[in-house]
C-alpha cells in the first residue's frame, strides 16, 4: 500500500493506493471540537443533507441514483472521540475495471458528494423547516425504539447511570433534554460551521488514478482556509470521577431474561502504555471466546449464553454485559468480581497473554485488509492521533505490553455501577 | 479439478470427491485471511426424514443443538485447539443448513487437516450435552422479547400451517429437553455424511495444495453409500384469519408486518437462477428504498427507519414480507394493500438501475474472504449458477419479473400488528 497526502484547495487529501480491491472509497471528513450543546444538530446534519438534495429530492430518487451507479454505497458516520467530533460522508463504488460499461464512476462519486454536502435545498438561507421537522420527528421515534428494544434500553440506562456525573460524555444521539432547543436556526448554524470552520480532510482508498482525482478536486471543490482544529485542545478527556461506593441499580420489567452490566471506571491517557495494556486486558477478561469471563461464566458455570467485556477510552469505562435468569444474577456478579480481583493479583498465565495478543493483532491485520476496515482505521488514527494509521506500529504497541503493565492497568479498574434490567418473576417480587 | 471464472480476475475450482463431498476452492492470493466452511445439509426444518427406506423424526432444534456440541469430542474441545493456533472457529444453523467454519492467518493447512479429521469421527459426551442444553435454553429466552421477532413469527404462523416454516431454529424448552445423545447420534449418522455436505475454501494457498490436503484427510476415507432424503413435505395451507391485531400496553412502539405468499408454480418452466432473480427484483422494484411505494409510505409518515423487507425463496415455498415500526400501523397495512392493488408497470430506467445495483453488489462481495465465502456457499445451496451470475442479471428482462405480479392476490396476503394502542 502506498500512503501519501497533498493539500489541494486548502483540503488535506489522503491517498491510500492499494490495488487488490474491486471498489474505491471517497470519504469527506469534517473535524470540529466536540460540543454537547450542538451534539443533536451535528447528528442530524447527515440525514438532513441526504433527504434534502436539490438534484435527488426524495428518498427513492436518492437511492435510485446510487443504484444506477452500480450500487454505490453512501454512508454518513459521526466519530466522537475525546474533545473532537467528526462528520464523515463516504461513497464506495465499483472500480471501472470491473464494469463492461465504459463508465467512470470516480468523477460521479465526487460530484454526488459535492452535491449532497454543498447544495442542499434552503429557504431564506436556512435549511428547510420540513427537513428539520422530519429530523425532530425521527429523533422522537428513535427514543421510543430505544425503550422498546430491551438490550438497547439496558445499555443506555447503564451508560446514563455510570456517567450521571458527566452527561457530556454520554454521547448517545438523540440527547432528549436538548431536543427542545433544536430548530432550523441552530441546525443551519451547525451546518455552516461544518462547511466553513471545520478542518476538512478527504480520504481516497483503492486502485485509482491520483492525477485524475487531483484534477477533480481542483476543479470542483471550492478553496477553503486551512484550519487546525485537531491541535486546539488536548485530545484526552480522562477526568472520570472515581466513586468509592458501588451503585447497584435495579429496573424490573416484563422480560424474557435479565440483562446486566457491571461498569468499571478507569482513567488513562490515550495512546499511553496503560491505554494499550487496558485494551489487551479487556481481551483477556472478556474480549473473545477464550476470555476468562466466557470460560468461567458460560463454559464452566453455564449461567449465560453470552458474556463479554468492552473497554472504551472515550468514556473511561470498562464494562461487562451478560444476560441470565434472575436467580443466577448474584452468583454471576460474585463470580465476575472474583475474576477481576484475581486479575488484579496477576492471576493470569503467559499463555493467556500470548493468546490475547495474537487475537488482537489478527483482528487489526484483518481489518486493515478490507477497504472499509482500512478507511475506518485511517480515520480513527487521524482523529485520535492526528497521524496516519500504521499497522506495524500498532502491532508493536501491543507486542510490547508486559504482564506487569497488565496488572498495573487492572489496578486502575474501579467498580462503579451494577445495573440490572431484571425479569419480573418470583425471585424478584 | 474444474476451473471456472467468477469475475475478470476471480476463479473457483470444483471437484466432487469419491465419497460424494463437493469441494469448492476459491483462491484469494493477495488477502491475509484464509477461510474454510463446511456446510451440512441439515437445518432447523429437518424434523422428519426418510433414510434407507425408514421414516424418522427429530425434536425441534436438533440441528442447532448438534451445532453447539459438535466441536467437543472425547473430552477435547476443537475451539481450544484452534485458539492455541490463533484461529477462530465457529458455527451457525439456518432453516436449511448447519455451517461450521474457521479462519486463520497462519497455520491454515494443518488447521484444515485437523478440521477435517474432526469431522471424520466425533464422540460427544453426556456431560457436554447437559451443559449445552442449559446454555441453549438461555439462548431461546434471549430472543423472546424482541418485537420484530415476535411479529415476524406470528405472521409466518398465520401464513403457513406447517411448523417447519416458522419454528424457532433452537427449538422450544420442551423439545430441547427431549434431545439426548441417542437423538444426536442418529442425526450425525444420517446427515453428517460427505455426500450431504459441501466444503468451500477461500484462501491464499494454491488450489491444488488445498485439494491434496482434503483428499489425504481421514474425512475422505468416509465412504457414503446411502443418500439421505429429508421428508420435506410442507403443509402450505394458511390460517383462516388473514389480519391479526394484538394489543400490548407494555409496548413502547407499534410494529406492523404484511406478508405475501408467492406461488412458485408460476415459475415451473423458468431456470432456478432466473426465477430467484425475477422474484427478488420484482419486490425490490416495488418495495425497496429506491421504490416509489417506499417514498409514498415515508412521505405519509407511516413508516420509519425500522422499515424492513425480506424475500425468502426455498425449493418448496416462497414469501415476501414488508414491515415497519409505525405510529399508525392499521393505516400502514391498509395503505400497503392499496399499493399492491395498483402496482405500476415496470419502468425500464428504474429496472436498469436495480440491475446495476445487483451487479455492483456482487462485485463488492469479493472484497473480503469472509463475505465471498458466505455468499458463494449461499448461492450454491440455492442451486444458483455462480459462474454465470452476472450474465443472468444482465440478461433478465422486465417481462421476466412481471410474472411475480400474478401472485398478488388477496388470499395470499396476510398481516400482523402488535400495537400499544
Amino acid at each position: 500500500m502506498d500512503y501519501y497526502s497533498k493539500t489541494i484547495n486548502g483540503i488535506e487529501v489522503n491517498y491510500l493506493k492499494i490495488n487488490k480491491h474491486k471498489h474505491i472509497i471517497v470519504a469527506y471528513n469534517f473535524i470540529s471540537l466536540y460540543d454537547y450543546q450542538t451534539f443533536n444538530e451535528r447528528n442530524m446534519i447527515p440525514n438532513i443533507l441526504e433527504n434534502n438534495m436539490r438534484k435527488y429530492p426524495t428518498k427513492d430518487k436518492f437511492n435510485l441514483h446510487l443504484d444506477m451507479l452500480y450500487g454505490a454505497i453512501f454512508k454518513a458516520d459521526i466519530y466522537s472521540r475525546g474533545n473532537l467530533l467528526a462528520n464523515n460522508f463516504y461513497l464506495k463504488f465499483v472500480n471501472k475495471k470491473y464494469l463492461r460499461d465504459q463508465i467512470n464512476l470516480t468523477k460521479d462519486a465526487f460530484m454526488f458528494l459535492n452535491e449532497l454536502i454543498y447544495n442542499p435545498k434552503t429557504y431564506n438561507n436556512y435549511l428547510t423547516q420540513k427537513s428539520v421537522n422530519d429530523q425532530l420527528y425521527e429523533a422522537k421515534d428513535i427514543l421510543k425504539t430505544f425503550n422498546q428494544d430491551k438490550p438497547t434500553h439496558a445499555y443506555i440506562n447503564f451508560k446514563k447511570a455510570i456517567l450521571n456525573d458527566n452527561k457530556k460524555r454520554l454521547k448517545i444521539y438523540p440527547v432528549e433534554q436538548k431536543l427542545k432547543d433544536v430548530n432550523k436556526i441552530t441546525i443551519t448554524k451547525s451546518y455552516f460551521d461544518m462547511l466553513n470552520n471545520d478542518q476538512m480532510k478527504i480520504f481516497v482508498i483503492g486502485d485509482f488514478d491520483s492525477e485524475e482525482i487531483d484534477n477533480i478536486i481542483k476543479s470542483n471543490l471550492r478553496p477553503r482556509k486551512i484550519t487546525q482544529i485537531q491541535t486546539l485542545k488536548n485530545f484526552n478527556n480522562n477526568n472520570n470521577k472515581i466513586n468509592s461506593n458501588v451503585k447497584d441499580i435495579k429496573e424490573v420489567d416484563e422480560l424474557s431474561i435479565s440483562r446486566l452490566y457491571l461498569g468499571y471506571k478507569v482513567n488513562v491517557n490515550f495512546n499511553s502504555r496503560l491505554y494499550f495494556a487496558l485494551n489487551l486486558l479487556n481481551i483477556i477478561i472478556g474480549g473473545y471466546s477464550k476470555s476468562k469471563l466466557f470460560s468461567v461464566i458460560r463454559e464452566e458455570l453455564n449461567l449465560v449464553y453470552f458474556i463479554y467485556s468492552s473497554y472504551n477510552h472515550d468514556t473511561g469505562i470498562l464494562y461487562i454485559n451478560f444476560e441470565c435468569e434472575p436467580v443466577d444474577e448474584n452468583k454471576a456478579i460474585d463470580q465476575i468480581k472474583s475474576i477481576i480481583d484475581a486479575v488484579k493479583h496477576g492471576e493470569f498465565s503467559d499463555l493467556e497473554i500470548i493468546r490475547a495478543k495474537d487475537y488482537l493483532i489478527k483482528q487489526f491485520k484483518s481489518r486493515a485488509d478490507s477497504l472499509s476496515g482500512l478507511l475506518n482505521l485511517s480515520i480513527l488514527a487521524d482523529i485520535e492521533e492526528n497521524q496516519r494509521f500504521d499497522l506495524d506500529k500498532t502491532i508493536n504497541d501491543y507486542k510490547n505490553i508486559t504482564k506487569a503493565d497488565l496488572v498495573e492497568a487492572s489496578l486502575l479498574l474501579s467498580l462503579d455501577t451494577i445495573y440490572r434490567y431484571t425479569k419480573k418473576d418470583d425471585y424478584n417480587d | 479439478m474444474i476451473k471456472n471464472k467468477l469475475l475478470t480476475d476471480e476463479f473457483i475450482y470444483y471437484e466432487k470427491l469419491e465419497n460424494g463431498l463437493e469441494v469448492y476452492i476459491h483462491p484469494k492470493k493477495e488477502h491475509i485471511d484464509n477461510y474454510c466452511a463446511l456446510q451440512v445439509n441439515f437445518g432447523g426444518q429437518d424434523l422428519e426424514y426418510n433414510f434407507n427406506a425408514l421414516n424418522y423424526s427429530l425434536p425441534a432444534g436438533t440441528a442447532h443443538f448438534l451445532e453447539h456440541v459438535y466441536f467437543e469430542s472425547d473430552g477435547q474441545n476443537l475451539s481450544d485447539e484452534f485458539a492455541d493456533k490463533n484461529a477462530d472457529i465457529n458455527a451457525y444453523t439456518t432453516r436449511e443448513v448447519t455451517k461450521y467454519y474457521f479462519n486463520s492467518q497462519e497455520n491454515f493447512v494443518p488447521l484444515l487437516k485437523r478440521f477435517l479429521e474432526h469431522f471424520s469421527k466425533v464422540n460427544i459426551s453426556e456431560e457436554t450435552i447437559k451443559k449445552e442444553r442449559n446454555i441453549i435454553k438461555k439462548e431461546i429466552l434471549m430472543y423472546e422479547d424482541n418485537l420484530y421477532n415476535q411479529v415476524n413469527d406470528e405472521l409466518l404462523k398465520q401464513m403457513y400451517l406447517d411448523e417447519k416454516v416458522w419454528i424457532d431454529l433452537a427449538g422450544t424448552i420442551d423439545s430441547v429437553n427431549k434431545i439426548n445423545s441417542y437423538v444426536l447420534k442418529q442425526a450425525i449418522e444420517h446427515f453428517y455424511r460427505p455426500n450431504n455436505m459441501i466444503l468451500i475454501v477461500t484462501s491464499n494457498y494454491d488450489p491444488e495444495l488445498i485439494l491434496d490436503v482434503i483428499k489425504a484427510s481421514n474425512f475422505n476415507q468416509n465412504k457414503s453409500i446411502s443418500l439421505i432424503k429429508p421428508n420435506l413435505i410442507f403443509n402450505l395451507g394458511t390460517k383462516t384469519t388473514h389480519d391479526i391485531v394484538k394489543l400490548n400496553k407494555n409496548q413502547k412502539v407499534s410494529y406492523a408486518m404484511l406478508g405475501i405468499k408467492i406461488d412458485l408454480g408460476l415459475f415451473d418452466k423458468v431456470d432456478e437462477s432466473l426465477k430467484r432473480l425475477a422474484i427478488i427484483l420484482f419486490f425490490e422494484y416495488h418495495f425497496s428504498e429506491s421504490s416509489k411505494n417506499y417514498e409514498i409510505l415515508d412521505k405519509e409518515k407511516l413508516i420509519n427507519y425500522m422499515y424492513n423487507t425480506n424475500v425468502k425463496i426455498t425449493e418448496h415455498y416462497a414469501y415476501f414480507t414488508v414491515g415497519s415500526e409505525s405510529n399508525n400501523p392499521k393505516k400502514l397495512i391498509k395503505r400497503i394493500k392499496e399499493l399492491l392493488r395498483k402496482l405500476e408497470p415496470i419502468e425500464e430506467d428504474i429496472f436498469l438501475a436495480h440491475k446495476h445495483s445487483r451487479i455492483g453488489n456482487f462485485i463488492g462481495y469479493f472484497e473480503n474472504v469472509y463475505k465471498i465465502n458466505y455468499i458463494l456457499s449461499d448461492l450454491i445451496l440455492k442451486n444458483i449458477n455462480i459462474y454465470d451470475y452476472l450474465a443472468v442479471i444482465s440478461s433478465i428482462k422486465s417481462t421476466d419479473i412481471e410474472i411475480t405480479k400474478q401472485t398478488i392476490k388477496s388470499q395470499n396476503i396476510l398481516s400482523v400488528i402488535y400495537t400499544d394502542k
